[in-house]
């Protein structure tokens, strides 16, 4: 099993979308099931993206608060993957789900175990914005982190603050890679083109070689509850998705 | 149904379209084995056996071309000798190359031999000034085929030298564009490319080397950072253009791009380690290579389905030379050493070809030169017939000048195999008259009866015969890749007629004759017959037919007493009219309805719509204008909507604005809109500098097989006839009546 985390230091760079449509790109090459979604994020947005039933009861945090187990709880979408939504929580919910997680800090790890996925399997888990319990839970037993830019000037200057975050985790976890992934690129925008190349420079190999390109088809499909692939197969979002499959599915780069 | 398409449809129904795979047998079998034995043989370092092996060798050889026979036995060792070369050739080696050459040269030389000892009248008559004529014209191609096998005997084939680590150790270029009277439209993608290549930026500088005091060049230097250099006069043309920018700057290397020869970003890394290998090295040239059909190809509808001219020269010739330390400069797309340049004065003025005198000057000197035949630049062919035609004499005057004026038999420096290379180049524009003399010899019997070959019929054959076929074999082996047996007869015949006169008035006053520019990105608005242009070879043509008709009357009526000697002229004559017949299709230009050539390509590519979506798609081709993309669904977008659309090289994006032209099924076409200055250095990073812009170009050919070639042009001058008689019928009033319609 194969763990993707998708982070960012800011939020609204699409990185709920990305983790939704990286899950189903990943999905068309591994096969139907193999490839299972996790929403740790409060704001509990991935499901949308596989039109999944916002009134789910079961979810990951009240499976938390109740302490069982998340097997009877992954919902199947009708596009092969697997959804685990964060759930509909009030806050007192959520401080005591996030009281859970500071207490256990290998409450994800133990049970990503339980689920029983084999080997090929890949999990994609969708964190808040910025440092969090969640992110913690998701560095303590990812095999790799996203993180997710835009190319502007916000993104550009929380990468010093990410760098070093990862920096301290990878004394803990040497073996953890991380990845860059440009967003809603658009070269024909200046401004765009500029802090691409910036960003380029500044990330180098640590950037990933494929790019997600600015698409209004990746907003249009969420408004009709469809991941970007489904809902406009020929467009470049897809094409640029397939291609980060495929990227970070080579063995290399895992 | 065009003459294209009947072609490429023939070939695939003859199962010719794909290339004959080669047996492993000739590449490893007991004639390869033991001719590499033969090689490899211990005894040949026993000082002493290398030269009396090849002193019999000369002996037999000198026996075999004089020894006398008799018709039978002429045929008889004939036929032994062509069976040997038939069944020798399907080998691969360069051992057997020289095999077939030599006895190609034995042939040839034998036939001569007996020409000139046999065949001549003695007694002084027009019959024998007119043999003498035509036995002229028979050495002239004797040499040229000789000294042809010994240029491209071994063609070195270069690789690019890399550059090393240390960038402090990369010579300063400065990168010269001439222009004089192009458009600026034509000037500024060399431009905008020659800024892209890739090179330090604080060791390259580029000058727009303008000799037409232009306003709107100045204006677009100095846009792009680029120094603009002008002159008061326009002394010497081209090569003063140049000699006048040589004291306003100084990089180490200079690099001259004609002003529509596009660079890729490789250009300077792939030919500037050959200058820090060999410190005696003055100029590396690299080939011409165009993006648009030459008059030629558009025409007779053959692009990219033939080679054409250049492509013996710059895909043999120079490597051929370049072996011989003699690869010439062509003007453009090459590299040359400043200190040595300046040395040699400059680009030669006394001629209209400085770029070959220039390197002769430099080889003179004792300088080395490299060819690398890796196409690192592309521009765009001449236009017209008469723009074609004009371009080659041109070159042919400049030729026949440097042969007047500094020729390369005699003088100091040279060594023998570059005085030979040399020679060979200025000979082979002196072709126009023996052609001309081919083209008219059997007239001269079918109209006079004179006898220029004093022998029957059946004799001539016995000797003549083995010599074509020989030539044939062996160049069709040497040369079969990038010229096609009869296809080359079609483009010399065309020009020999203008290149006899200015040939022939160089040698007698080397000084007159001025440079004239090529005139490119025009376009030919209606399909015409060049008249003017195919005058010469109507009239010679009218004389073939009319030597046919009274042929038969000889064959049939008047001379049937030497039946042999009629057939013979009148088979020579409907070879003569077949090539002349595929001439004239030449002449009758074809309309060409786009301004830019468009240059496939499969690139992955993007449409970024109004609306924000966008399209993952394929660009098929490209031209400055614009581009065409293959989609991957039907898409609903209105002609003339402002899209951008993006071409990727590796993981780099560059966007250009455009227009939707054309959107039908799964085609789009988009012409480039609103562009400024960025989106010109992104279309030409994207399309004409890539690195890998013109690899795979030149598609495996097939290589020349002269019986199909021979076909081919029958076909071509049968098409030419008809379309050229169809062209006097709308030309004539009468034809015109509505009546023959309906």
């Amino acid at each position: 099993m194969s763990v993707v985390v998708v982070a960012s230091m800011k939020g609204g760079v699409g990185k709920t979308s990305v983790t939704a449509n990286l899950a189903v790109a990943m999905a068309a090459e591994l096969g139907a099931g193999c490839v299972s979604t996790i929403d740790l994020d409060p704001q509990n947005a991935l499901h949308l993206h596989f039109g999944l039933d916002t009134s789910e009861r079961k979810s990951v945090c009240k499976q938390a608060l109740r302490n069982r187990s998340w097997r009877d709880v992954m919902a199947d979408s009708p596009f092969g993957v697997t959804c685990l939504p964060y759930g509909v929580a009030s806050e007192p919910e959520r401080k005591a789900f996030e009281d859970i997680l500071a207490a256990e800090p290998d409450w994800l790890r133990r049970h990503l175990a339980q689920t029983g996925l084999g080997g090929d399997d890949v999990v994609l888990i969708d964190m808040p914005p910025g440092p969090s319990v969640y992110l913690n839970q998701g560095f303590a037993c990812a095999d790799l982190v996203l993180i997710v830019l835009l190319p502007d000037a916000g993104s550009y200057s929380t990468i010093a603050a990410m760098e070093s975050w990862i920096d301290q985790i990878a004394l803990q976890r040497p073996d953890l890679h991380s990845v860059y992934l440009l967003n809603q690129m658009d070269e024909s925008v200046r401004l765009n083109r500029d802090m691409g190349e910036v960003l380029r420079q500044r990330l180098d190999k640590r950037l990933s070689p494929v790019g997600i390109h600015r698409d209004e088809a990746v907003s249009e499909a969420l408004a009709f509850l469809q991941p970007v692939l489904f809902y406009d197969p020929g467009c470049q979002a897809t094409y640029d998705f397939q291609r980060l499959a495929a990227f970070l599915l080579e063995p290399a780069a895992r | 149904m065009n003459l294209r398409s009947t072609l490429l449809r023939w070939r695939e129904w003859r199962g010719l379209g794909a290339r004959s795979k080669l047996n492993p047998r000739y590449l490893y079998g007991l004639l390869n084995e033991s001719g590499n034995r033969l090689v490899e043989w211990s005894v040949w370092s026993t000082p002493g056996v290398l030269m009396a092996t090849a002193l019999a060798c000369l002996v037999l050889f000198g026996l075999l071309i004089t020894i006398p026979f008799s018709r039978t036995e002429q045929l008889v060792f004939s036929l032994v000798v062509v069976a040997v070369a038939l069944y020798i050739r399907r080998y691969v080696g360069t051992l057997v190359t020289l095999v077939l050459v030599s006895l190609s040269v034995l042939a040839s030389t034998r036939y001569l031999y007996w020409r000139f000892s046999t065949s001549m009248q003695i007694e002084l008559s027009a019959d024998l000034l007119l043999g003498l004529g035509l036995l002229a014209a028979e050495f002239y191609a004797w040499i040229i085929l000789v000294i042809g096998f010994f240029q491209t005997i071994w063609p070195l084939k270069r690789k690019p030298v890399p550059m090393p680590q240390d960038l402090s150790k990369w010579p300063t270029v400065d990168v010269f564009i001439p222009s004089y009277d192009e458009p600026l439209s034509v000037v500024i993608p060399t431009v905008i490319a020659a800024l892209a290549m890739d090179w330090p930026r604080e060791k390259i500088k580029v000058y727009l080397l303008d000799d037409g005091q232009r306003d709107d060049f100045r204006e677009f230097a100095a846009s792009v950072d680029v120094t603009y250099v002008t002159r008061s006069d326009n002394v010497h043309a081209k090569a003063g253009n140049i000699n006048a920018a040589l004291p306003q700057t100084d990089g180490e290397l200079i690099a001259i791009f004609d002003c529509d020869h596009i660079p890729t970003r490789t250009f300077l890394q792939a030919t500037v380690g050959l200058f820090l290998q060999d410190s005696q090295l003055a100029m590396v040239q690299t080939p011409h290579h165009f993006l648009s059909p030459d008059p030629f190809e558009r025409n007779l509808q053959l692009f990219r389905l033939m080679p054409n001219e250049g492509e013996l020269f710059y895909g043999l010739v120079q490597d051929g030379n370049d072996l011989w330390n003699a690869a010439f400069f062509c003007g453009s797309c090459a590299v040359l050493r400043r200190t040595m340049l300046l040395e040699v004065g400059g680009v030669a003025v006394e001629t209209v070809t400085e770029d070959a005198h220039t390197a002769l000057k430099l080889h003179r000197l004792g300088y080395n030169t490299a060819y690398l035949g890796v196409i690192q630049a592309a521009g765009l062919a001449t236009e017209s017939l008469s723009a074609h035609v004009g371009q080659r004499i041109r070159w042919a005057r400049g030729m026949a000048q440097i042969f007047r004026i500094d020729n390369p038999l005699f003088g100091k420096g040279l060594r023998w195999p570059q005085r030979l290379c040399y020679l060979n180049a200025m000979l082979h524009f002196f072709y126009g008259l023996p052609r001309i003399i081919f083209l008219t010899a059997p007239l001269s019997y079918l109209f006079f009866e004179a006898h220029i070959i004093q022998a029957s019929a059946d004799v001539l054959a016995v000797y003549a015969l083995p010599h074509l076929i020989h030539a044939n074999i062996a160049n069709s082996r040497m040369q079969g890749k990038h010229r096609h047996t009869f296809w080359a007869e079609v483009y010399e015949t065309a020009l020999a007629w203008y290149i006899m006169v200015p040939t022939t008035l160089a040698m007698i006053n080397p000084k007159s004759g001025q440079f004239n520019v090529t005139a490119k990105g025009g376009r030919v608005d209606r399909e015409f017959f060049d008249w003017k242009i195919s005058s010469p070879y109507l009239i010679i043509l009218a004389l073939n037919v009319l030597g046919i008709a009274i042929g038969f009357g000889r064959l049939f009526w008047w001379n049937t007493h030497e039946f042999g000697t009629v057939l013979f002229n009148l088979l020579w004559t409907v070879y003569n009219l077949m090539i002349l017949a595929a001439t004239m299709s030449v002449a009758l230009e074809s309309r060409q309805i786009r301004r830019h050539w468009r240059v496939q390509i499969n690139l992955p590519a993007m449409i970024r719509l109004p609306n924000g979506r966008t399209v993952a798609c394929e660009a098929e081709d490209f031209s400055e204008g614009g581009l065409a993309i293959r989609l991957p669904v039907e898409l609903a977008i209105d002609q003339g909507s402002l899209v951008r659309i993006s071409l990727f090289r590796g993981e780099r994006e560059f966007a250009i604005p455009a227009a939707v032209v054309f959107n039908q099924g799964l085609v789009l076409r988009a012409r480039f809109e609103n562009m400024n200055l960025d989106d010109y250095r992104a279309l030409v990073a994207a399309t004409f500098s890539r690195a890998d812009a013109w690899q795979g170009w030149l598609p495996e050919r097939d290589i020349d097989r002269p019986l199909r070639g021979l076909r081919e042009v029958l076909g071509v001058g049968l098409d030419g006839f008809g379309r050229f008689i169809r062209r006097i019928g709308l030309t004539v009033p009468w034809r015109r009546l509505e009546v023959w319609k309906k």
